[in-house]
């Protein structure tokens, strides 16, 4: 058993696990002055979607970590192409978990909590476009586009317009478009993450997609590095 | 380039920059969940405290509304002359002038009778019942003017002109010396579209109309002006000074005015109708859209000639509009894409570049001109010879595109 400070970091994290090694997952007590975090030792891979459903409704401790070891990348990814590299989107993940351990007593059919929390990173992608939209029309700060790391100058700037052209988008058609596109999901399926209609998912994509079209080829630069632009390679 | 390449190509790019990024959901991101998990768990804040919160969030939501800066309509003042109920001003001496809050500026004859109305955020109404206004109204963006004299109406964005109406004949007198308007009216063939230098004397009584270039015609340049400029690279940067002016020959009425078919190309390229809008200028012959266009359907071919990859007719475009209406906003930013045009010929995209930032510096493109600068110095001259760009960028565009690779050329000093 070990007690983790207020102020924790890293290297807490780490002594947390040796410690939590010793004394086997499982523990739950707490001590004055420290909360305990038993660290469990398997991540939960062996485990399916309906399992580790059952041990986020029980409470299990070892819940988080399973949950996080599973579904992260995913969730991590998805708001990375839906804002772009550079957009901080940690805040996000933690929104979209937290909105996963409040609502998972919804979840009706436990071997669907991938689409359950693509749902809600969807929900969380559009909330996050409102605001931004929210934030310009108020001019209470600028919001910066996009700009990508360890890319050649000409894909990041190719990027950076790009992400722009996405701005102009509403949050509906934006979400829509992501994962429709990003994600490669099935119309069906994005309807489902959005709880929409799929003839209104449909008619959302062919607006976006117009619209990005349409902005694309007025930037004759972006058009130009498009043409150009290889996917098996760098331009 | 089809539609479904351009999605496709930027599905990949988002796909592999996402890839590509090297942090994943390390541990710091679960220990920062498990903390949240375990702090929700802790008995919650009493209603007490939650009133309290949404006390404090709806009065800084309200001051902050009362101090967020927002639009008001223009005031404006009236010197040497009187101003009565309703907005109308008489000018009582040579130099009567009514200021606006924007500083657009309308001087008045002596004599001159001016009504001002529907005055908003975005410009006014003005009717000029007799005399002579001469105007200068700032550029600004969503700006909108307007001025009636007799049956005519100058529609303006922003411009300087000298604005004449003369009741008894019945005549409309119109020197254009910055930007461009439309004139509405009973106009032999509908409205005019009005450049920098033109002169129109129309007379309602009986129709007719005459509009005189009066547009500086230097000895080097022809009547397009090209020969100024030539389109491998700037001669120098384009002063908006003027010599003497040199009246051209009079247009003989509204039938040789150019007018653009199916609407204004601005407004077809908006539409995506690149290759319609090259394909009306060429049928109406590029020397002659080249010579007679107002500025703003240049601007609209220039555009779509690059947008549907023409780029020699938009580089003569581009180097037609700076010859004609240098010192413009447009003039200066067509150095900007005559750069961006210049692919393969890195010196001549650089020079373009300083042009476009000597003419410009603050220009809507002047950052990516500073980054490009940057990039194409760095390729011709080496990496010690872009670091005061790079420096230069970073302290103006510190968050900009080529930040990154700005501050990487810093790094490696």
């Amino acid at each position: 058993m070990i007690f983790e400070p207020l102020a924790s970091s890293c290297v807490t994290s780490r002594i947390v696990k040796d410690a939590a090694r010793r004394e086997r997952w499982g523990h739950s007590a707490s001590e004055q002055n420290g909360r305990v975090i038993p660290f469990p030792e398997a991540g939960g891979s062996g485990l399916d979607d309906a399992a580790i459903v059952r041990i986020l409704l029980a409470g299990d401790p070892r819940a988080a970590r399973v949950v996080w070891n599973r579904l992260a990348p995913m969730v991590r990814g998805m708001l990375l192409r839906s804002f772009g590299p550079e957009h901080d989107i940690d805040d996000l993940i933690q929104e979209v978990f937290l909105t996963l351990f409040k609502r998972v007593a919804t979840l009706r059919e436990p071997q669907a909590l991938r689409a359950f929390v693509i749902a809600i990173t969807a929900h969380t992608i559009r909330r996050e476009v409102r605001r931004k939209i929210a934030t310009r029309w108020l001019q209470l700060g600028t919001t910066h586009g996009a700009v990508a790391r360890d890319a050649d100058l000409d894909s990041r700037e190719a990027l950076v317009r790009l992400y722009r052209i996405l701005d102009r988008l509403g949050a509906e058609e934006r979400t829509a478009f992501s994962l429709r596109f990003f994600e490669g999901l099935e119309i069906v399926q994005v309807a489902r993450a959005l709880g929409i209609s799929a003839a209104t998912t449909k008619r959302r994509i062919a607006h976006a997609w117009t619209r990005i079209v349409t902005h694309a080829k007025r930037d004759a630069a972006l058009v130009e590095y498009l043409s150009s632009y290889s996917p098996e390679g760098a331009p | 380039m089809k539609p479904q390449e351009i999605i496709d190509r930027f599905v990949h790019l988002a796909r592999r920059a996402s890839e590509d990024s090297i942090d994943g959901p390390g541990p710091a991101g679960l220990h920062r969940l498990e903390r949240a998990l375990a702090g929700s768990r802790r008995p919650r804040p009493s209603f007490v405290w939650i009133g309290g919160c949404v006390l404090a969030a709806a009065l800084s939501a309200t001051i902050a509304v009362l101090l967020i800066p927002r639009d008001r309509a223009l005031t404006f003042e009236v010197t040497q002359g009187c101003v009565r109920e309703g907005g109308y001003v008489v000018s009582k001496a040579a130099d009567g002038a009514v200021r606006f809050s924007d500083h657009s500026d309308l001087g008045m004859d002596q004599g001159t009778r001016l009504r001002v109305s529907n005055v908003d955020v975005h410009g006014a109404h003005l009717m000029l019942e007799a005399g002579t206004l001469h105007v200068s109204i700032r550029p600004r963006r969503l700006a909108r003017w307007s001025f009636d004299a007799g049956p005519y109406v100058v529609h303006v964005t922003g411009t300087a002109f000298d604005l004449a109406w003369e009741v008894e004949r019945q005549t409309l007198d119109l020197r254009l010396h910055e930007g461009s308007v439309t004139v509405e009216g009973p106009l032999a063939g509908g409205d005019i579209h009005m450049i920098a230098g033109d002169h129109l004397v129309a007379n309602a009584g009986d129709g007719s109309l005459s509009i005189v270039d009066e547009r500086n015609v230097g000895p080097s340049q022809d009547r397009t002006g090209i020969s100024a400029v030539s389109e491998t690279g700037p001669a120098g940067p384009v002063s908006s000074s003027r010599s003497t002016p040199a009246p051209s020959p009079t247009r003989p009425g509204t039938g040789s005015v150019f007018r653009p078919s199916g609407g204004p190309w601005a407004a077809r390229v908006a539409r995506g109708d690149f290759e319609a809008v090259v394909d009306d200028a060429r049928r109406q012959g590029i020397d002659r859209v080249l010579s007679e266009a107002p500025q703003a359907d240049l601007a609209a071919l220039a555009d779509a000639a690059r947008y549907a990859r023409h780029q020699d007719l938009a580089r003569r475009v581009l180097v037609a509009q700076r010859a004609r209406f240098a010192g413009s906003v447009l003039a200066k930013d067509a150095a900007f894409f005559l750069g961006d045009l210049a692919e393969g010929r890195q010196d001549a995209a650089l020079s373009w570049y300083e042009t476009y930032l000597y003419e410009s510096p603050d220009g809507a493109y002047a950052s990516q001109a500073l980054g490009r600068k940057m990039t194409l110095v760095q390729q011709l001259r080496g990496a010690e010879a872009a670091r005061a760009t790079a420096a230069e960028y970073l302290q103006r565009f510190g968050d900009g595109p080529y930040a990154p690779n700005a501050r990487k050329l810093l790094r490696a000093q």
